[in-house]
Parts: C-alpha cells; sequence; structure tokens
C-alpha cells in the first residue's frame, strides 16, 4: 500500500478492482465505512462476481476475468478527452510533460523494439528525449504530439466506451455511472484510493494491471494524497514484510536486485551497473554495502560480494519455472516452508507429479499439509479416470519426505509487517505445542548445524559458509533483539556491533556500517537498553495529535509501532500539496510547506528544507530517476498497460490481433484449452472463512463449519443449461485435471455479454485439500502453467473450462 | 361411614363389562393418573413437590413418556380388541335420547342425595354418555397433542403451538371428568355399585333393572333378543 | 442499571461470521457441520450449539438490482419474552440490564419456549436434554466485558451499549441511510414487541431480512396463557369440591332416610 489500513477512512471514492476486500480483508471495511459514514464516500466494487464486497459497495460493476486493462484503459480515455484530470498534479508531479523519442512506436498491439522468436522487446527505444545537460525533455504545456500526455491520449483513444463493454461484458450504464463516480476525484480537492489484490495480479498481464491503477490515480491526482493511493491488500499478515525480505529470488531485502553472473561479475560492477544517476537509489551501493557487510561482518564488501549466490542471466526462477524444472528432474530436493503446493500452487496435478521426482523433501508448517503427504493415497484420489500427468501411486514413489513441526504465530516472538508497511511487533502467547518450534529457531539450528558441518574447512568455495557471520545469542532460539538492532543497521566497530545508526541517511558504502535492509532502517535507532521504548516496532500509543491548528490529523497515528520508510505514513507524500507547498485540502493535509520547512501530519517524503520553489522543489518522486510519477515507463511488455486476452480466453483481442500478451513465456503449449471443449471461464478465489491452501482453517472445527465444502458458484443460467441443481455435485474439468465441487447456483453470477454472445464465467474455491475437517478437491488442479510477463505471477484467475454434473 | 356399596355376592348379579373393557380401564386408570400426577409435577409449580416421588423433574419427564406410551397401547387394546364393544358403547351413547336429557336435567338432586324420579335408561346413563363423550376426545387429543409436544421438530410449528393449549385444555377436561367419575363410579351411594361392574364384572341384577332399566330389559329381560 | 442492549448495523456487515465462530469460542459450543445447501449460510437457524448465525438473503429487485443481505440471528431479548411466561419452570429471568436469561439447571427440555417464541430462537440440545440460546454474554457483560460478538466484530456493524443511546445512534443511521441510497432504512427492535434487547439498523424492508414485520407472540400461546392457564383450570378443584359435598350431603340424607343400601331414585 502507499498509504495504509487507517487512511482509507479519508477517501472520497474507493474504487475495490481485483479484490474482495470485504471478505479477504475485513478490517478495511472499518475504515472504509467510517468513510462513508463521515465523508460520504462512495465505494466501488469491479468484479466478476457479485460478492460480500459487492453487497456493501454503492456502485457495482461486473466484468469478466481478465479484461481490468480494457476497463481501466476506457476510464483513463473518458478522462483524458474530457480533461477530467487533475491538471496541475499532471504537470508537475507526472511524466505527462516528458518527450518520447521518436523510436517509440505503437502498431497493432506491439509497441516497437520488439524480438517475437524471444519474445521479448529491447525497452531502449521507448526512452525519453534528454537535453544536452542530462536533464529530461519537456513540454510544460503538455500539448506537444510526442510527449507523454498526448502519447497517451493517442494509444487509448481506441478504448471507447462501446468497445471496452463488448470485451469486458460491463452493461453500458454500469461502466458509465463508475466512470462518473471515480473521474470525480480528478478534482484537486477530492481523493480516490484504488484497492487492489490478487484478481488484479494473478494475470499473464498482473503487472500492467497494477500499473494502469497507477496510471489513473496519477491522472486524477490520487497518488500521494490521505485517501488515495495504489493499495495492494495482501492475503497474509506478512506478505508485505516477506516481500521487504526479498522471499523473491529477484531482490535482496531492501528491494536490490540479486546479482546476475554475467550482468554482475563483481561488487564494482554491480554499482556501476544497478545505481541510477539520480534519484535516492544513487544511495544504493551504501546499502548494498551495508547489507553485505551485515552477513559477511569481517569482510570487505567489495570480496563479500563474491560469496552472494548469482542467477544464470535471464533465468526465470520463480514459481512456475522451478516446478518446470523440478518437473523435468533438475531439482533434486526442497525445503518447502509454510507453503503447500499440490493445493496452492497453479497445475497442481503437475506440481505432484513434479515433486515426486525430488530425492528429499523438507516440509515445515503447524499441520501435516497435503503436500508433505503428496505421496500418499489420499492424493492419488481422483474424481474421474483423466489423469493428464500419470500421477504416480505411493509404492513407486522414492521421496524421502521429513516433516518438521513449526508453532503458530501467537506462540512466538517477533515482528510483521502489514500492508500498510506498519512493522508491528507481537508478543508471544503461548508456548509452542509439542516438539513444535518458532520458524527462527528452526532456521537458526539450521544455520548452526550448517556452519558446525563446514567448521575448519580451508576451502575458498566453503568460505560463505565459513566466513558468515551468525551471532544470534546462545540460547536455542535467536535472540530477537539482536536481530532487531541487526536490522536496524549499526557502525561495525573492529568486526564487531557498534552503536545504532538513526537511519539509512547514516549507512555508508565503505563497509563502516552494517544493516540487514536499509528500508527498516531507523525501527532501533536509539540505544537506552530498554527494548520496548528502542524498538519502535513495540510502541502502542494510539493518539492521533494536532501539529497545526490549520490542519486537523488523518489518522497518522504515528506513535504506534513503526512503518518504513523512517515511519511514514503515505509516501510519496509531497503530491498532498500543490507546487507551492499549500495542501489540495486543509481537512485532509499530508505535509506543507511552513516558510523554512516542510510540517506536516507525517514525514515529509521529501527534502526536509527543500523550498517548493526553489531547485527541485516539486521533485515529488524522489525513488524515481525521473523524480516525478511514471505514467509512462519501462515493463516487459511496454511503456504503457494495452489490454491482451488471458492466455485461455473465449474470444479473440477485439483492441489489437495480439491475443496473448507478447512477453509472457507459455511452459506448456499443449496444455492450452480451447472454447470448442472448454466455453466456461473459470477463476479462483477465497472466502472469509478460510485462509489460503486451508491448512490452518479447515483444521479448525469452528472455521470448517463455516465453509465445509469446496464449492463452485454458477449463473442460474448456466445451471439451467447444464441441468445443474443447486447444492448438488459438479465435476469441473480443463486441459489439466478434474475435480469435483458442490454447485453453488447464484443470482449473484451472471452470464458475460461478450461481443454480442453470452459467455459463462465460474469460481471455484481454492482452499480445499485432502485434509482437515473440510476436506474437498484443490481447484489449482485445473489451473495452468502460465504467468505474468514480469514476475511469473500464475494466472489463477482466468481459463477455460467445462462444467457437468457429477 | 360406608365409603363404597357393599359387594354383595349371594344376590343375582348380571354381567356388565367383560375382562378386556375392565383391564383396559383399569389400565388407563393408572396410566391417566401416572401422567396427570407427573404433568402437575412439571407444569405446575405449585405441584412441584410431586416431582420428589418420581425422583426429580428428569424422572417425572420419563414417568410422564412412559405412562403416556402405555396409555397410548392401553386405548390400542381396547379399540383393537374390544372392537364389538366399542361398536356397542358407541351404539349406545347415540342412543341419546329424552330420557337421557331428564336424567342430566334430574341428575343434580340425585347427585346431592335426593330421592328423584328417572325414566329408564339404557346401558349408560345420561351422565355417563356425557362422560364417554367427553373423555375419550378428550384422552385421544391428548395422546395426539402429546406426541406433537414430544417430537416437535417433525410437525409445522403452528401445530405444534396448537398441541400445547389443546393438551391442556384436554388435560383439564378430563381430569375433571375423571374426578367425577371416580366419585360417581365408587363413592356415590346411588351409583356406586357400578364399581362392582367395573371391578369384578357383574352388579346386582336389582340394581342394573333399577338403574338401567333398557339396558336391562334387552340384555337380560323382556325384550332379550335371543341372546 | 441501563438496560444495556446490542446495536447491529447490516449497512457495516460484511457477514465475515466472525461473530459466529467467537460465540462458539466463548461458549465452548462444538462445531455442527451441516450439509451444504447451495448457500453460504452454515444452519437453517440457530440450533443447540448455535447462538447465533449469520444469514444469508440473496433475491433481485427489479429497480435496485441484486441484493446480498446478511443478517446476525439470534434472541432477541424480548422487553416481555414470550418463553419466561410459557416456561413452567421458571428458567426464565430478567437481568437488570434486560438480558433474558435462560437457568439450564431449571430447565427440563419441554421446549415450550421454542414454540412461545416469535423468533423460534430457544433450540433444544438433545444430548442434555435442555435448551439453549444466546445469553448476551451475561457473564461477560456482569464484569464489565462487552459480549464475545459485539467485541469480534472488526468493522463496527455490532456494537454494545446503553439501550437509549444506541436507539439515538440507529435513529442517526437510518436518516443517514435513507438520505443515501437507501430509502427504505429502518430500525427494527425499536417498537416490535414493545421494544427488543437487540437494536437492527436495516437498509430495507424487515422482510427483506427474513425478520416477521410485525412480531407477534403466536395466538395460540397468548390465548392459552392468558385464558386457558388462568380460569378453565379451576374446573378440576369445583369437581372435586362438588364430589366431597355430594359425599356428604348424600350420606347426610341418606341417614335421614335410614335407607342405607339403596341412594338415589325411587
Amino acid at each position: 500500500m502507499t498509504n495504509h489500513w487507517v487512511d482509507l477512512k479519508n477517501t472520497d471514492c474507493a474504487l475495490i478492482i481485483g479484490s474482495n476486500a470485504a471478505e479477504n480483508h475485513p478490517i478495511s471495511f472499518k475504515w472504509l465505512t467510517q468513510a462513508r459514514e463521515k465523508r460520504g464516500a462512495k465505494i466501488i466494487n469491479v468484479d466478476p462476481r457479485f460478492t460480500r464486497t459487492s453487497a456493501r459497495a454503492d456502485i457495482y460493476a461486473p466484468l469478466r476475468s481478465g479484461t481490468d486493462i480494457a476497463f481501466i484503459g476506457g476510464m483513463m480515455n473518458y478522462i483524458l478527452q474530457n480533461k477530467r484530470y487533475h491538471e496541475e498534479y499532471v504537470r508537475w508531479y507526472t511524466n505527462a510533460t516528458f518527450i518520447v523519442k521518436d523510436t517509440y512506436g505503437f502498431d497493432d498491439g506491439i509497441f516497437s523494439g520488439y524480438d517475437p522468436e524471444k519474445r521479448k522487446y529491447d525497452g531502449a527505444k521507448w526512452a525519453f528525449e534528454m537535453n544536452e545537460d542530462g536533464t529530461y525533455m519537456k513540454d510544460m504545456t503538455m500539448e506537444d504530439p510526442r510527449c507523454v500526455l498526448q502519447i497517451m491520449k493517442k494509444h487509448y483513444e481506441r478504448y471507447d466506451i462501446e468497445l471496452v463493454c463488448r470485451i469486458t461484458g460491463t452493461p453500458k450504464n454500469k461502466y458509465m455511472e463508475v466512470i462518473e463516480a471515480y473521474a470525480a476525484t480528478g478534482a484537486p480537492d477530492k481523493v480516490g484510493t484504488i484497492m487492489y489484490a490478487m484478481g488484479t495480479t494473478q494475470h499473464t498481464v498482473g503487472t500492467e494491471n497494477v500499473r494502469s491503477y497507477a496510471i489513473l490515480q496519477l491522472l486524477l491526482g490520487n497518488i500521494g494524497r490521505a485517501g488515495g493511493g495504489v493499495n495492494a491488500l495482501r492475503g497474509e499478515s506478512n506478505v508485505q514484510g516477506s516481500t521487504d525480505w526479498a522471499l523473491l529470488y529477484h531482490i535482496l531485502p531492501g528491494y536490490l536486485n540479486t546479482p546476475e553472473a554475467k550482468k554482475h561479475p563483481d561488487y564494482a560492477t554491480y554499482n556501476a551497473v544497478e545505481t541510477p544517476k539520480t534519484g535516492y537509489w544513487v544511495n544504493k551501493p551504501k546499502f548494498l554495502s551495508s547489507l553485505l557487510k551485515c552477513y559477511w561482518m569481517e569482510d570487505d564488501p567489495a570480496k563479500s560480494y563474491d560469496y552472494l549466490p548469482k542467477r544464470i542471466d535471464g533465468k526465470n526462477y520463480a514459481h512456475i519455472a522451478m516446478f518446470e524444472d523440478m518437473y523435468k528432474g533438475i531439482i533434486k530436493g526442497m525445503i518447502i516452508w509454510g507453503s503447500n503446493p499440490i493445493v496452492g500452487g497453479p497445475n497442481a496435478n503437475k506440481e505432484q507429479k513434479a515433486l515426486a521426482n525430488l530425492e528429499w523433501l523438507v516440509a515445515i508448517d503447524l499441520w501435516q499439509t497435503e503436500t508433505s503427504e503428496f505421496w500418499s493415497y489420499k492424493a492419488l484420489e481422483r474424481p474421474t479416470d483423466k489423469d493428464e500427468y500419470d500421477i504416480k501411486p505411493p509404492e513407486e514413489i522414492k521421496t524421502d519426505v521429513y516433516f518438521l513441526p513449526a508453532c503458530g504465530s501467537y506462540e512466538k516472538e517477533g515482528s510483521v509487517s502489514n500492508s500498510g508497511r506498519w512493522m508491528q511487533f507481537r508478543w508471544k502467547a503461548a508456548d509452542p505445542v509439542g516438539e513444535s518450534k518458532a520458524d527462527l529457531e528452526i532456521v537458526h539450528k539450521l544455520a548452526l548445524k550448517i556452519k558446525e558441518l563446514y567448521a575448519g574447512s580451508s576451502r575458498v568455495e566453503d568460505e560463505p559458509i565459513t566466513r558468515l557471520t551468525w551471532e544470534y545469542g546462545h540460547g536455542d532460539h535467536p535472540d530477537i533483539d539482536i536481530i532487531a538492532r541487526e536490522i536496524n543497521g549499526f557502525t561495525v566497530v573492529d568486526g564487531k556491533p557498534g552503536p545504532q545508526v538513526a537511519n539509512f541517511t547514516k549507512l555508508m558504502d565503505d563497509g563502516t556500517t552494517a544493516c540487514g535492509n536499509w528500508i527498516y532502517s531507523g525501527v532501533y535507532p536509539a540505544d537506552t537498553g530498554n527494548p520496548d521504548v528502542d524498538y519502535l516496532a513495540r510502541r502502542r500509543i494510539n493518539t492521533d495529535d494536532q501539529v497545526d491548528p490549520n490542519y486537523p490529523p488523518i489518522g497518522s497515528y504515528s506513535q504506534w509501532s513503526w512503518c518504513w520508510p523512517v515511519n511514514r505514513r503515505i509516501i510519496y507524500n509531497r503530491c498532498s500539496s500543490t507546487p507551492e507547498g499549500v495542501p489540495w485540502d486543509p481537512n485532509r493535509a499530508s505535509i506543507w510547506w511552513a516558510g523554512e520547512e516542510w510540517k506536516g501530519n507525517d514525514i515529509p517524503d521529501f527534502g526536509k528544507t527543500t523550498d517548493p520553489n526553489g531547485p527541485g522543489g516539486r521533485n515529488a518522486f524522489i525513488m524515481r530517476p525521473e523524480l516525478v510519477g511514471c505514467m509512462y515507463s519501462k515493463c516487459n511488455e511496454g511503456p504503457l498497460p494495452e489490454h491482451y486476452e488471458p492466455w485461455e480466453s473465449p474470444i479473440k483481442n477485439l483492441l489489437n490481433n495480439q491475443d496473448l500478451n507478447p512477453a509472457v513465456t507459455v511452459f506448456e503449449p499443449d496444455k492450452q484449452g480451447t472454447t470448442d471443449k472448454y466455453p466456461i471461464i473459470g477463476t479462483t478465489y477465497r472466502v472469509s472463512e478460510h485462509w489460503q491452501s486451508g491448512i490452518m482453517t479447515r483444521t479448525q472445527p469452528w472455521l470448517a463449519e463455516l465453509m465445509p465444502n469446496c464449492f463452485v458458484e454458477m449463473s442460474e443460467e448456466l445451471a439451467k443449461d447444464r441441468d445443474i441443481k443447486n447444492g448438488s455435485e459438479v465435476i469441473i474439468s480443463t486441459t489439466r485435471g478434474d475435480i469435483k465441487a458442490l454447485a453453488c447456483v447464484t443470482k449473484r453470477f451472471k452470464p458475460f455479454l461478450i461481443d454480442g454472445n453470452y459467455v459463462h464465467q465460474v469460481g471455484v474455491l481454492w482452499h480445499f485439500g485432502f485434509n482437515g475437517y473440510a476436506p474437498g478437491e484443490p481447484a489449482n488442479r485445473l489451473t495452468p502453467h502460465v504467468g505474468d510477463a514480469n514476475t511469473t505471477i500464475p494466472e489463477y484467475k482466468a481459463w477455460l473450462c467445462d462444467v457437468r454434473r457429477a | 361411614m360406608q365409603w363404597i356399596p357393599e359387594y354383595k355376592g349371594d344376590v343375582p348379579r348380571v354381567e356388565r363389562f367383560n375382562f378386556l373393557s375392565r383391564f383396559t380401564h383399569w389400565g388407563h386408570t393408572v396410566t391417566f393418573l401416572l401422567c396427570l400426577f407427573t404433568g402437575l409435577a412439571l407444569f405446575l409449580d405449585s405441584a412441584d413437590w410431586l416431582a420428589a416421588i418420581f425422583g426429580g423433574f428428569h424422572g417425572a419427564g420419563l414417568v410422564h413418556r412412559i405412562a403416556a406410551v402405555a396409555m397410548t397401547i392401553v386405548v390400542a387394546v381396547f379399540v383393537v380388541g374390544n372392537f364389538k364393544v366399542l361398536i356397542a358403547w358407541i351404539k349406545d351413547i347415540l342412543r341419546f335420547g329424552k330420557n337421557d336429557i331428564i336424567f342430566i336435567m334430574k341428575f343434580p338432586l340425585e347427585f346431592l342425595g335426593f330421592k328423584v324420579k328417572i325414566p329408564p335408561q339404557t346401558k349408560f346413563n345420561g351422565g355417563e354418555k356425557g362422560n364417554s363423550m367427553l373423555t375419550p376426545t378428550a384422552v385421544i387429543f391428548l395422546i395426539l397433542s402429546g406426541y406433537i409436544m414430544w417430537f416437535p421438530a417433525i410437525f409445522p410449528a403452528g401445530l405444534v403451538r396448537l398441541a400445547y393449549p389443546i393438551h391442556d385444555i384436554s388435560m383439564v377436561l378430563a381430569t375433571m371428568m375423571v374426578c367425577m367419575h371416580g366419585y360417581l363410579g365408587s363413592f356415590h351411594p346411588g351409583s356406586g355399585e357400578s364399581f362392582w361392574g367395573m371391578w369384578k364384572g357383574t352388579v346386582r341384577e336389582e340394581w342394573a333393572e333399577h338403574h338401567h332399566k333398557t339396558w336391562y330389559d334387552e340384555t337380560y329381560g323382556d325384550k332379550a333378543s335371543g341372546e | 442499571m441501563a438496560r444495556m442492549t446490542n446495536l447491529y448495523d447490516v449497512s457495516k456487515c460484511t457477514a465475515c461470521r466472525g461473530c459466529q465462530v467467537a460465540c462458539k469460542d466463548w461458549n465452548q459450543l462444538p462445531a455442527v457441520i451441516e450439509p451444504f445447501t447451495g448457500n453460504y449460510q452454515t444452519h437453517e437457524s440457530t440450533n443447540g450449539d448455535t447462538y447465533t448465525i449469520v444469514k444469508f438473503m440473496e433475491g433481485e429487485d427489479p429497480v435496485d438490482g441484486i441484493y446480498w443481505n446478511f443478517l446476525k440471528y439470534q434472541c432477541m431479548h424480548c422487553s416481555d419474552p414470550a418463553c419466561m411466561s410459557v416456561c413452567p419452570q421458571g428458567a426464565y429471568s430478567k437481568t437488570s440490564w434486560g438480558a433474558t436469561f435462560h437457568d439450564p439447571d431449571k430447565c427440563i427440555g419441554c421446549q415450550y419456549c421454542t414454540y412461545a417464541c416469535p423468533f423460534e430462537i430457544p433450540k433444544y440440545r438433545k444430548r442434555e436434554d435442555k435448551i439453549t440460546k444466546c445469553t448476551l454474554c451475561v457473564d461477560r457483560v456482569e464484569e464489565g466485558l462487552t459480549p464475545a460478538c459485539a467485541r469480534t466484530c472488526p468493522t463496527g456493524a455490532l456494537t454494545f451499549g446503553n439501550r437509549d443511546e444506541l436507539l439515538q445512534v440507529a435513529e442517526e443511521r437510518v436518516k443517514f441511510l435513507r438520505a443515501n441510497g437507501f430509502p427504505r432504512a429502518t430500525i427494527y427492535g425499536k417498537l416490535e414487541l414493545g421494544g427488543l434487547n437487540k437494536l437492527y439498523v436495516l437498509t430495507d424492508t424487515p422482510d427483506k431480512f427474513e425478520l416477521p414485520i410485525d412480531p407477534k407472540v403466536p395466538g395460540q400461546i397468548t390465548f392459552w396463557q392468558d385464558w386457558i392457564q388462568p380460569y378453565f383450570g379451576w374446573l378440576i378443584p369445583v369437581a372435586l369440591a362438588g364430589s366431597a359435598f355430594s359425599f356428604v350431603t348424600t350420606r347426610i340424607l341418606a341417614n335421614k332416610n335410614g335407607d342405607h343400601t339403596e341412594g338415589g331414585h325411587e
């Protein structure tokens, strides 16, 4: 989230798209209902099906799964054509004024620089014109035909209302209602927020979906303002934390790219390649140096950089790619930690088959997951004879499986980072049950054991382990206080931890500081000896003080826990004020220019004393090299979001002749379903009552009672067509497999009128597996191995299937 | 003081009730009284103390249900096993006529012990006919409503709600009739002889002729039809 | 003590059913998994092991389109509860602050209350042969806590407090809702049955939430309660007294006539 949960109360209009916030983020509605009650805010929900969120929304508009860019593109077109955008904001805080080089081009769904062989773009073709002094060439009138605003106008003029509705299946009157309500937030004193989740990201165009929201928000002047922002609602209490902490293959903690072998052969090259010339990222070498110092405290960063594992250049290590490698027998062993891919992974049949190729598997979880029992007869059972992947029976599986019981979150202490980037410490409430252990304890003992096994080795290739600094106290459980201090960073004195640094501005690139994650630097700045005071994530002061009589507080609650960066609750908050530094709306003032410095209800995301009328006084996006919000930017599939159909789609692309996103990797071309056999759109989703792959909820009788069965929601029209009774058993099939589920026939799903024909869509809950009090079949046996062009996040949300009576 | 008229075995006697009639009558008496007392224990605050006899409310509830089932069986046995008698009984009730009306009009005086002139009666006099109509009806309602209350889940809610007052009204009516019937059939000097009719099966011939002239004549006297 | 009550504002409820679980947790009620009926609702109504449920009601309005209404359903804690008046054992009582409390120790499982209740709330728990129902968390409230359901509600749809104050809040909410797209918004429980100790803010008419528009204690129950029980029962003592009187008079008259054998007519 650019903003945070409490801030939702400040909005005038919330556009919930690709998210079922009421069901999967119930707390969001605490604040949205306040916004409605106190500000008369409107809540808009755009979703293929009428959900519990829709039931609480003021406007509900259906759209076919996978057509977000068409939907948002149509909105942008309307806003651009009717000049409903926030002009001053767009002029000063976005790259709308930037002139694009004439190498940029766009023809029938393909941008310039495309290599169809490699399915890759050369992004250099989309660059901006530069002035001779190295600054960006701009046209402040935004009328130059090659300025970003004009290019966008041209790009999106094809997205007219009629065509968009033919693609998305949204009734035109509903679409217009949404556009009117949301475009109203383009007024300078109005703010709208976009709330999204997996319905947005889990597509072959997931990244561009999010970017389309960001562009819309920049156009309407809604970024960096209280009640605005692009807000990713995280599906777990600590997804934000795990991303910050690099639970993805392409980053190190703090969003530093992981090195690639040829591109970044050494420390100096990495810094040269990865460090931009402008923006705050010019400090990147300091962050990398401090991180390396934290890992190998006794070594010089230039040397310890070599200890970092390097990726094969350009190789994809994401979930799907990893399981494809496992399927091919390349990966031999796996530690699977708090994850359950044969329920939660895409194409679960294939992933189950892939697991059998492992020599060993260590599963760590609270309960025996389906994945830890992938070798069992229960895992073998299928509702029909169709077996696309030739799943092996137990007697043929040779994998050694080890299960380590982990304890629950209430049985351990530590911090989690919520969607709003708040790092909140949680105290332990009860001792772990039985032999279960805290995750940290497991990793700690594992690390110590590995170090012990390598002890005494003088081989140079063992140095990453033998020289690794692992000093976290003497108990079985590492000392959390030591870890928290290391996260914050400290000055290294004689190869040992010295005084704490105040925040990341004090980090150095010469190996004199160590810091576990630069964005969290500042969470443990002082050293009075009382962790309750020093460790700011432990703070629980719930006051929202007024700092200026002219500007009421905005719900920052700055002394409750701590949030990165430097406790700044709303990022890009320079945008909350006019170019001259006066809040756009005095009732929702984030920061303002007080004559000599910036003051505010929040920590300025800007030079504290930078005069708004002086040099750089309007560079609101300090993290970008362009120093402004980028509507036109670089993604693997182009500089502007363009609508492409899902990999499995019931229709041809009506906007261009590229059906699939041109930059997407197709892993299994033979498993593409077609409309003749699979005419129905399928999607998967969650419900309030269960959590993720259901391991923590299907094992809980009271929660199992609430949602005991895997069901598939479908329209009354489809049920009538297929002679399916409400509550009866049905079989859903795709080219990847079949599952059995119960039919939930409802008025809340309606067939979509797509380009003159009715197309049905069904939705399956994906929480179920064969274990627990509420067993059911994993919906992910249906989903394909295809993902987003940038992140490879799987396409869980739009695929083709068929439904019949069981 | 004499309670029940003395049994006289040395005078001519005629049969009034067959064995099954007597057996079911007394079976019904016992089960009804058990239901009554357990029911009162359960539902009448001032009769809570009765529950102690049955081992508390739970015990009283159990006895109530067991007795209710037994009562149902008794009624069923009578209806099935004594079908002819039942038909005769119903026929007799249907012969409700002027003599019965006069009986009922004069009954209060007789009830108090005055000597009154009453026209000849059939097997059951006007009062008994009234009892014969009211009590079985009440009992049938008691049984039906009782089962509805016992298994409310399988009946419509409206019917269950109706069952409560019906059970209650039937109980009051039946209990009232039982009181009167018990008294008249045992302790009342005039009609007390009928107690022996229900206990031993026979009544004094002279009493039968005196109290149920029409029945006596039709069964044992001049008008007896070849039996 | 002032009347304390729950205010449940359906316009804020997202049907997450945290209240349903919190209730089972606090009251330590077992889970009872029922067959799937094609609806999100877990149970048709409350049952012996489920004091509160969230109902899901979907429909289509020709003007407003699809609606999906949610309603937390439990004991309404009536001010003059029918359950209490029919209970033969006096197992029900009203607390000073308005909860209708059912004492399982006194309950004999007769289920009169279930059918007397206009909302059919008290439910039979077979394994104990007792009636159970929502207690309004008497055990929590009397220790200064809020009921478990209100404590857990994430959106603020469910609150607990002084009934008069909550009634004012409810009036304000209804005013707001009527002006903001819900012209038929209404309060439920303010006047119904003389004022319930559960207040609802509804976004539509009560029938759209499967609530009786004008709840009444069933006629059979009131008739029985008000007429049969107080008066009709006297027939039994009257019959007994009459018999006793007759017993005496017959014997007096018989003594007078010197006739021992033949009372009655001649």
